[in-house]
């Protein structure tokens, strides 16, 4: 990463004057902003900020009413969902969405990208091919569960796993899909500490590994100890950004925002 | 034994169909409607074609399937991008409009039907005896279990599953959601028209009361029973509704009452499995109509 990267890269996402509404809400309003490679970006605000909303509207689940969104150069504002993934950028939820009664390494195996026999006639067909690539996928899934210390539990439901054990299985879903830019909504909310802790530790070596952050997280210190760039939303704007020193100078904001003094 | 050749050819054709709507239903989650309309399309078209031009059956399978696809196109396309409760109400509105062209166009004979539908002919030689046809439809049941085996154990499988755990999260994969609906809803409807093809050439006559809503529900009946996501299942709810009121015939119960009592049973079935067992016979999933 980092700092070094943020401040000499051309953004890899751009965001610009983005506005969306609810009937008499405005949800999202003239919101710009920019994400350089390499880097973990924080949105943050209140509740109701328009931080998921944002998130909503980069990945395709809405449409804006008005503004552009460009990733790697490339406009994606009015793709569809699968589109904009396609394009690189993969998207986690906050209220996970896991294939519930898939087993985890299903879960994992489904998110990696340009899998032939996803297509009905290769399935139909089989053949040498199908099968080797079926073991690279599930290869590529044992090495992601393993490294997310989820080998024992490869073959359960995925309802049928603890919490933090769920959360894992979307980190890995999320990095099996191979996006460059990924979108994490809260994803240490119901964590321990040391689950989160160990949440920020993947954050970090993900980005070390060339990917791309951008993260809506509640847990202030973790925003302060992980992020390179922290914009800061309320009532749909933003009001602030700059590097975690800069924000947590900036009282009105900590006041306001994040209860802190 | 004609009699049971007869049961044979209707368990092989209503398993190929419950097979058809399980792809729907039970791996997918698409709660259709409609599978008697399909069905009854490719029932319609193989009758016409054997009655005007030709009782080949090659050319019935393939020109049954293909109406009966670009039929079901007409319901997929604009209503597989609704949820799921809406796209039951788009299937229920499109089984009603077809069963009501059935009875009231003149090319399908009205609520009369077709009749005098000539033995199929395979590869050259007629098809005459029920036992010949009893094998056709098992064989026709078979390929449609095999082939919905070897779909729903690929990756592919494994996508129309995840499909129904959550489309939301399966685009965010950048896969495209409406792309495998459409894929799988064609499938089932080429299933559903092969088994219109064989019922046609098994009974020599059709008409529009073996395709109506009654018809769909009985079919759904079949999944649920059978177990939504189990292909064995389907297959093992086929025999059984056909076989148990069948047994009614052996009981000391009056002719008047008695399809009014397998509808009462087959009610009954539905609301017990809904109730107490809600992963059918032998369905692997729980709450899938949840």
């Amino acid at each position: 990463m980092s700092k070094a990267g943020r401040a000499s890269g051309e953004p890899i996402l751009r965001v610009e004057a983005l506005a969306k509404s609810f009937g008499g809400l405005r949800a999202v309003n003239d919101l710009s902003f920019e994400v350089k490679p390499g880097t973990i970006t924080s949105l943050i605000g209140g509740n109701g900020a328009g931080k998921t909303t944002a998130f909503n509207l980069i990945t395709g689940y809405l449409a804006p009413d008005a503004g552009a969104i460009h990733f790697r150069g490339r406009r994606v504002d009015g793709l569809a969902p699968h589109q904009v993934a396609r394009a690189g950028i993969a998207r986690g939820f906050q209220e996970l969405r896991l294939f519930n009664r898939l087993s985890a390494r299903d879960n994992i195996e489904t998110a990696v990208p340009h899998q032939q026999g996803e297509g009905l006639l290769r399935a139909l067909l089989g053949g040498p091919k199908l099968k080797a690539e079926r073991a690279a996928t599930a290869a590529r899934a044992s090495a992601l569960l393993d490294e997310l210390t989820l080998a024992g539990q490869a073959e359960a439901l995925a309802e049928r796993l603890s919490y933090g054990q769920q959360k894992l299985v979307a980190l890995g879903r999320l990095i099996a899909a191979h996006g460059e830019l990924l979108l994490l909504d809260e994803p240490t909310s119901g964590l321990s500490p040391a689950m989160a802790e160990g949440f920020g530790a993947r954050a970090r070596a993900l980005a070390q590994a060339g990917k791309t952050i951008l993260l809506i997280e509640h847990n202030v210190e973790i925003v302060m100890r992980l992020s390179d760039w922290i914009v800061v939303m309320h009532q749909g704007g933003k009001i602030a950004e700059g590097p975690p020193s800069t924000v947590r100078a900036d009282t009105a904001v900590m006041h306001a925002y994040l209860g802190l003094s | 034994m004609e009699y049971f050749i007869y049961l044979g050819t209707l368990i092989s054709i209503y398993a190929t169909l419950a097979i058809s709507l399980n792809l729907l239903i039970g791996f997918t989650g698409l709660i259709s409607i409609a599978q008697a309309a399909i069905y009854g399309v490719g029932a319609y078209v193989a009758a016409l074609l054997a009655l005007n031009a030709t009782n080949d059956l090659v050319l019935s399978f393939l020109l049954a399937a293909a109406v009966g696809v670009a039929v079901s196109l007409v319901i997929a396309l604009p209503s597989l991008r609704l949820r799921n409760e809406y796209f039951l109400i788009a299937a229920l509105g499109f089984q009603s409009i077809i069963f009501s062209l059935f009875m009231n166009l003149e090319v399908t004979g009205g609520a009369s039907g077709l009749y005098g539908i000539p033995h199929p002919a395979l590869f050259g030689p007629t098809l005459r005896t029920s036992g010949e046809k009893f094998v056709l439809a098992l064989s026709l049941a078979a390929i449609c279990y095999l082939l919905a085996r070897r779909i729903t154990n690929a990756p592919f499988g494994r996508l129309l599953r995840a499909v129904r755990e959550d489309d939301t999260a399966v685009a965010s994969l950048g896969k495209s959601v409406f792309r495998i609906k459409l894929t799988i809803f064609v499938v089932s409807a080429v299933f559903a028209a092969a088994a219109g093809t064989i019922y046609v050439y098994s009974l020599s006559a059709i008409d529009p009361v073996a395709f109506g809503l009654d018809e769909s529900v009985f079919i759904m009946t079949l999944v649920i029973i059978g177990g939504t996501g189990s292909l064995n299942g389907s297959v093992l709810a086929a025999a059984l509704l056909i076989l148990l009121p069948e047994s009614f015939k052996f009981l000391a119960i009056p002719e008047a009452i008695a399809p009014q009592l397998r509808q009462v049973f087959y009610g009954l079935l539905l609301v017990g499995f809904t109730r107490f067992r809600r992963q059918g016979l032998i369905g692997e999933y729980r709450d899938v109509l949840q």
